[in-house]
C-alpha cells in the first residue's frame, strides 16, 4: 500500500477513461474539447480533495518534480512529458486521434479556446483549476470581448485588440442618448475627444472609460453566472437536503429552491413560476441517476413512517459511518476474496481496493484484516 | 450488460470517482453533455479503475481493528471497523491508525463465475 503511486495510477485511469470515451463522445456529437474539459475539471477537483499528490500539480509542491517532471515553462518539455504519460498507458492511443494537448498536462495555464470552438448559445465558462475563476483580468476582458460580441452580433476577431469598444457602425443605436448621459454602453466613431462622461466618474479619458465598461460588465456576468450556480446548486441540492436535513434535524429556514420560487423575493430572477410549487411532490431534478452499492441512495429515507426503527437503525451507527459531507469519509472499497469467522474472530482478505483514511487516499493490490467483534 | 463483461459500480465512491461525478454533473447542469454519455463515461470508468487496481497496483499490507458492525447484503460485505491499525511489509514504514473506517467489499468472483 502506498500513497506515492497513487498520482500515478489515478492518472492512468483518467487518461484511459478519457480515452475511451473518445468515441462516446464522437457518437453522441459531442465536442472533443469538452472532453478535455472534463478531464481538467476531473484533475482539478481531485487535487482539490487533496488526498494524494498527483502528476498534474503544480510541480513546486511535488515530489516526483526534481525527478521525472522538467520545468513547466518550456512547452517542448511540456510535450515530452505528456508523451511520455502516452507512453505509459496501457491501451494506447491512435497517433491521429485527439491529441491530449499540453494544456492538459500544464493546468495552471488555460489557453482560452477558438470561439467557433465553443458550443454556442451555452456559455461554457473555463474549466478552473482553482477556487475562484474572477481574479484575471485578462480573462475577465475575455469574457467581456465575447460578451460584447454576442450581444452585437459581431465577431471578436474584429473588435480592436486593444480592447476598445470602437464600433462605428452601431453609431446610430436607438438606445444611444445624444445628450450623453449614458445609461448603457457608450458607442464613439473613435473621433477626436480624449474624455467621455461617464455615470458616476465625471470625465474620463478613454482607455480608463473602457476599463470600467469591461469591469462593469464581467461583474454582471459574475454576478449572473453566480445567480445561476446558485439556483443550480439548490435544485440539486433539492433531492439530497429533503432527506439529509430531515435525518439530521437541522433544516434551514427557507430552502433556496423555494426562495428562487418565492414570488415576493426577487433575489436573484423574478420566480420563474406563478404559482409555489408543493416541493416535496416536485419530481427531484437530478439529473442521472448514480449507482449506490451499499443501498445508501437515500431514496428510502424519505418515508419514515413504515420504518422499522430496529435498534439497528441505532444513529450511533450513522456518526461511526462518519460519513460528513464536508471531509473525505474514511472509507475501504474493494473486493472480497475470503471472508472467515470463528467465533467473534474475522479475518478477511480483501484485495484491488481503495482506502481513504486521515485525509489520504491509499492504493493496493492485497489487504488482510483481523478483527473481533 | 449480458454480452459485456460486467464491472463493479463500487469505486464510484472513491475520490476519483466522487471528483468525476462531480465534474459530470457540471457539465450536465451547464448542458454541455447529457446524462446518458456520462452514464458511459462512468461505465469506462468502473471498468478502467477495475482493471488498473487488479493488474498495476502491486501493494498490500495488514490491518487489525475491532469489528464494530458488520452485514452481508447481495453479495457486499460491509464492516465497521473501530481502532484500526495497518501494518506494511516494509520494515521502515510506521503503521497508520485510526479510530474508525467503513470498508465495503464486494465479490472478487463474479455472478457466474466460479
Amino acid at each position: 500500500m502506498s500513497n506515492q503511486v497513487v498520482g500515478e495510477i489515478y492518472q492512468r485511469i483518467i487518461d484511459d477513461v478519457i480515452n475511451n470515451s473518445i468515441i462516446d463522445f464522437e457518437e453522441a456529437g459531442v465536442n472533443a474539447s469538452t472532453l478535455q474539459e472534463l478531464k481538467q475539471v476531473w484533475q482539478s477537483k481531485l487535487t482539490d480533495l487533496n488526498v494524494a499528490t498527483f502528476p498534474w500539480d503544480p510541480p513546486s509542491e511535488t515530489v516526483q518534480a526534481s525527478g521525472s517532471a522538467p520545468a513547466p515553462n518550456s512547452p517542448t518539455k511540456v510535450q515530452n512529458n505528456n508523451s511520455q504519460q502516452q507512453q505509459q498507458n496501457t491501451i494506447k492511443q491512435e497517433p491521429g486521434a485527439q491529441n491530449p494537448n499540453p494544456q492538459t498536462v500544464n493546468v495552471g495555464v488555460r489557453i482560452k479556446p477558438e470561439p467557433g470552438m465553443e458550443p454556442q448559445g451555452v456559455y461554457a465558462p473555463p474549466a478552473q483549476p482553482t477556487g475562484n475563476p474572477t481574479h484575471n483580468p485578462a480573462l475577465a476582458e475575455a469574457r467581456a470581448r465575447q460578451n460584447l460580441a454576442q450581444k452585437f452580433g459581431n465577431t471578436p476577431q474584429l473588435a480592436r485588440p486593444a480592447g476598445g469598444l470602437v464600433l462605428p457602425g452601431l453609431a446610430t443605436n436607438p438606445q444611444q442618448r445624444p445628450n450623453g448621459q449614458q445609461s448603457g454602453i457608450p458607442q464613439h466613431d473613435g473621433g477626436g475627444e480624449e474624455t467621455i462622461p461617464i455615470e458616476g466618474y465625471g470625465s474620463i479619458s478613454r482607455s480608463e472609460a473602457d476599463k470600467i465598461l469591461l469591469r462593469r460588465i464581467s461583474d454582471a456576468e459574475r454576478e449572473s453566472a453566480r445567480a445561476t450556480d446558485e439556483l443550480v446548486k439548490a435544485l440539486m441540492n433539492l433531492g439530497h437536503s429533503s432527506k439529509s436535513s430531515k435525518a439530521k434535524g437541522r433544516r434551514r429556514a427557507q430552502d433556496p429552491y423555494e426562495e428562487a420560487l418565492d414570488p415576493f423575493n426577487h433575489y436573484p430572477h423574478a420566480a420563474p413560476v406563478p404559482t409555489v410549487l408543493d416541493v416535496s411532490n416536485t419530481p427531484s431534478p437530478r439529473p442521472a441517476p448514480m449507482g449506490q452499492v451499499d443501498g445508501e441512495s437515500g431514496d428510502e429515507e424519505v418515508v419514515d413512517e413504515d420504518a422499522i426503527n430496529s435498534d439497528l437503525d441505532d444513529p450511533e451507527d450513522d456518526e461511526i459511518d462518519g460519513e460528513d459531507d464536508d471531509e473525505v469519509p474514511q472509507i475501504m472499497l474493494c473486493m472480497y476474496d475470503k471472508v472467515q469467522r470463528t467465533k467473534n474472530k474475522w479475518k478477511c482478505v480483501l484485495k484491488d481496493g481503495v482506502l481513504t483514511i486521515n485525509q489520504t487516499e491509499y492504493v493496493f493490490h492485497k489487504a488482510n484484516g483481523e478483527y473481533e467483534w | 450488460m449480458s454480452d459485456q463483461t460486467y464491472y463493479y459500480e463500487l469505486y464510484r465512491r472513491s475520490c476519483i470517482g466522487v471528483a468525476l461525478m462531480d465534474s459530470l454533473d457540471d457539465m450536465i447542469s451547464k448542458g454541455s453533455i447529457t446524462p446518458q454519455l456520462a452514464l458511459k463515461v462512468l461505465s469506462n470508468f468502473d471498468r478502467s479503475i477495475a482493471e488498473t487496481l487488479a493488474n498495476r497496483v502491486k501493494a498490500n499490507f495488514s490491518f487489525k481493528g475491532h469489528l464494530d458492525t458488520y452485514r452481508f447484503c447481495d453479495d457486499v460485505w460491509t464492516f465497521l471497523v473501530t481502532d484500526v491499525t495497518f501494518k506494511f511489509p516494509q520494515k521502515n514504514k510506521p503503521t497508520i491508525s485510526t479510530n474508525k473506517i467503513k470498508i465495503v467489499s464486494c465479490n472478487s468472483k463474479k455472478p457466474g463465475e466460479e
